[in-house]
């Protein structure tokens, strides 16, 4: 008999123990997520609260007539907007069921940014604005009642959120009835609704669609065309044969061929990726993805190679704004130069190999979208006049003219000082046509390059 | 970023320091130089040849432990001084500010490293850009750190592939990222169409293709 006591009794500790454990398990993962589900809920309760904030403001800005109380009012949805993208962001919601609200809400934001930039200058809000602004006051009407609506349900059912993270994790395909996917599916579905705004902010969505300036009227290429094009640009060591294929395409604002070349049996690996425009047969980018060795090369050496490099290839006179190390390379930032003013919209990016002074990368998509010969406004304000305008706590040099961007599509030409106040250095930009401030940035040098906040 | 928007270097970057950090992945002298004084103190047995690998790991863990450093087999500053190495000395701060962007990139080196260890070089810039265009893009957050932690954002951040160590790779696609390579043509998103995606993301505009990964916008 005693025999089998002894398992027995061994085994039903070994149960005992293992539901001890269990229990111990389920009610740590219980409690974490109760945390979860908070958190996720004050981030909801937030976001409703502040949609609310954002409905009441909206509809105060479309009755507010004095325009210092109009721009503390715009000041306020900028706030309440972001603060509604942020809460929004913190919920278990991936891009496709949150997109069009996350998108709401930073259009309202910026358009009201913008409209107070505008206050501040002295214009009015005309008509058109006026507009806009019952537009997004409708969506935010829209997204409270739906929030409301959701307030309810999430209110019910303490579990709302953690069910929402377990079928976002299994990727479940929808269920009918209401569950807290298809809750958020509908409320994207309602800011779908609206059409999307057109304005000149920077989340403008026809500038998406932009044409790339610099390829404007050029001809198709062939994927032929596209091979030599690469080959031809291509920073080529001596005595190497190297061979080209198209390997793909790229879709977007720029339609291009992907281009791989090789190098011979000696360079076996090294390999040079390309996107060469379909129209105008242009390089988008180009990298070698090589491990560089120690560096020989100086940085002004590497600097002159990356101009010279641009310079052979029909890039026009280019002036080396920045420059940023990483690992044994450099990337330096080159900008157009148009009858000596620096146009930093049109900028190309040139890394340089320390190891040997190769050039490894371009990257000219911005430069492709942005480049052309500018009409430069007329220049009504002298140097010195512009440099009286500072601080006069700063120790200023320099004063080039420079064409800097404003937004997306504006643009505005300035004066770029130096300026120094103690260790710490700034640029700073006054316009050179009404000798306004545009913008002060403060300099950061670190041992990597110098970083612009 | 609503005024240099078009100007991205600005938001230019930092990451070299004086002293390289090694870590599992690194190559070159100083790897040969911390296996020689590892393999004096007899933590390391393996061959003087420069590859940080599973041993070099081991031994920098097992040193760190009897020297009371954190345990992360990662050689930074600490553990190369108590390596006996030579450390240089912290450049005195040009600005008195204490600004960097340091961070960023280790945070989007990170997602680069969990999303795209296996993939090409192209590939990790690319998945770098994606994250950036969805800090442009008015349908995602606006900072770094919240686009990386949006939740089902970035499968590798959900499951901790993503706290991985670090390879020199990703980090350097992500500096490349940064300083404004995209290869993808500005895409939002990116799958691995072997894998079971939400039938959702086919019917984004499909930009291209590299390595095993698909770009879409």
């Amino acid at each position: 008999m005693r025999k089998w006591i002894v398992p027995a009794v061994i085994g039903l500790l070994v149960l005992a123990a293992a539901g001890y454990w269990g229990y111990g398990r389920m009610a740590a993962s219980r409690s974490l997520e109760i945390q979860l589900s908070n958190k996720y809920q004050r981030a909801f309760y937030d976001l409703t609260d502040r949609v609310q904030d954002l409905e009441v403001l909206l509809s105060k800005s479309l009755v507010a007539a004095d325009p210092g109380l109009d721009n503390t009012i715009l000041m306020d949805i900028r706030q309440q907007a972001a603060f509604a993208q942020s809460d929004l962001s913190q919920l278990p919601l991936s891009g496709e069921l949150a997109g069009r609200t996350a998108q709401f809400l930073a259009q309202a934001g910026d358009y009201a940014y913008s409209l107070a930039g505008r206050l501040n200058n002295g214009a009015v809000i005309n008509a058109e604005h006026w507009n806009t602004m019952n537009d997004l006051y409708r969506q935010a009407v829209e997204l409270n009642r739906e929030l409301q609506g959701m307030q309810y349900r999430v209110a019910q059912n303490n579990f709302y959120f953690t069910r929402l993270v377990r079928q976002l994790q299994k990727n479940l395909p929808e269920k009918p009835g209401k569950t807290p996917q298809t809750d958020f599916q509908k409320l994207d579905e309602q800011m779908q609704r609206y059409p999307t705004l057109v304005y000149d902010g920077p989340f403008s969505e026809h500038l998406e669609q932009a044409e790339p300036r610099a390829l404007k009227g050029l001809e198709e290429i062939t994927p032929g065309e596209a091979k030599n094009n690469a080959l031809a640009f291509m920073d080529r060591k001596q005595g190497v044969d190297y061979r080209a294929e198209v390997t793909g395409t790229t879709g977007g604002q720029i339609r291009a061929y992907r281009v791989e070349v090789f190098g011979d049996e000696e360079n076996n690996g090294d390999r040079t990726v390309f996107d060469i425009s379909k129209k105008g047969g242009r390089v988008v980018w180009m990298l070698n993805s090589r491990q560089t060795g120690a560096k020989t090369v100086e940085l002004e050496q590497a600097r002159q190679k990356a101009l010279k490099f641009l310079k052979g290839r029909g890039f026009g006179e280019m002036r080396s704004a920045y420059y940023l190390l990483h690992g044994n390379s450099v990337t330096f930032n080159l900008a157009a130069v148009q009858d000596g003013v620096t146009i930093y919209p049109d900028l190309v990016k040139v890394t340089v190999a320390l190891d040997n002074g190769e050039v490894t990368g371009v990257e000219a998509a911005g430069y492709l979208m942005s480049h052309r010969e500018r009409d430069l406004p007329v220049v009504k304000i002298s140097g010195e006049q512009a440099r009286a305008t500072i601080n006069p706590r700063l120790q200023t040099s320099g004063g080039k003219l420079a064409l800097i961007p404003e937004g997306v599509t504006d643009e505005k030409l300035v004066y770029e000082f130096r300026g120094q106040l103690g260790e710490d250095k700034y640029l700073i930009y006054i316009n050179a046509v009404n000798g306004r401030e545009e913008n002060v940035m403060k300099l950061i040098e670190t041992p990597g390059g110098t970083l612009t906040m | 970023m609503t005024f240099f928007a078009a100007v991205m270097f600005l938001r230019g970057q930092t990451a070299v320091a004086q002293d390289q950090v090694l870590y599992w992945g690194s190559r070159g002298d100083e790897v040969v130089r911390v296996q020689q004084k590892l393999s004096q103190w007899e933590y390391y047995t393996g061959p003087l040849d420069g590859v940080y690998g599973y041993e070099t790991y081991r031994a920098v863990q097992d040193f760190q432990r009897n020297n009371g450093l954190a345990p992360d087999g990662v050689v930074g500053r600490d553990t190369r001084e108590n390596l006996g190495l030579s450390v240089s000395q912290p450049v005195p701060a040009v600005s008195r500010g204490a600004a960097t962007d340091r961070s960023n990139i280790t945070l989007l080196a990170r997602v680069i490293e969990g999303e795209a260890a296996d993939e090409p070089f192209i590939g990790k810039v690319g998945v770098g850009a994606v994250v950036l265009n969805r800090l442009r893009s008015a349908s995602f957050p606006n900072s770094l750190s919240s686009v990386i932690f949006q939740d089902a954002a970035f499968e590798s951040i959900s499951n901790g592939q993503a706290y991985r160590p670090l390879t020199q790779e990703s980090v350097q696609a992500a500096q490349l990222a940064m300083s404004g390579y995209d290869p993808t043509g500005e895409a939002l998103f990116f799958w691995n169409p072997s894998k079971p995606v939400s039938p959702w993301i086919w019917s984004r505009n499909i930009l291209t293709r590299i390595g095993d990964h698909v770009f879409a916008r």
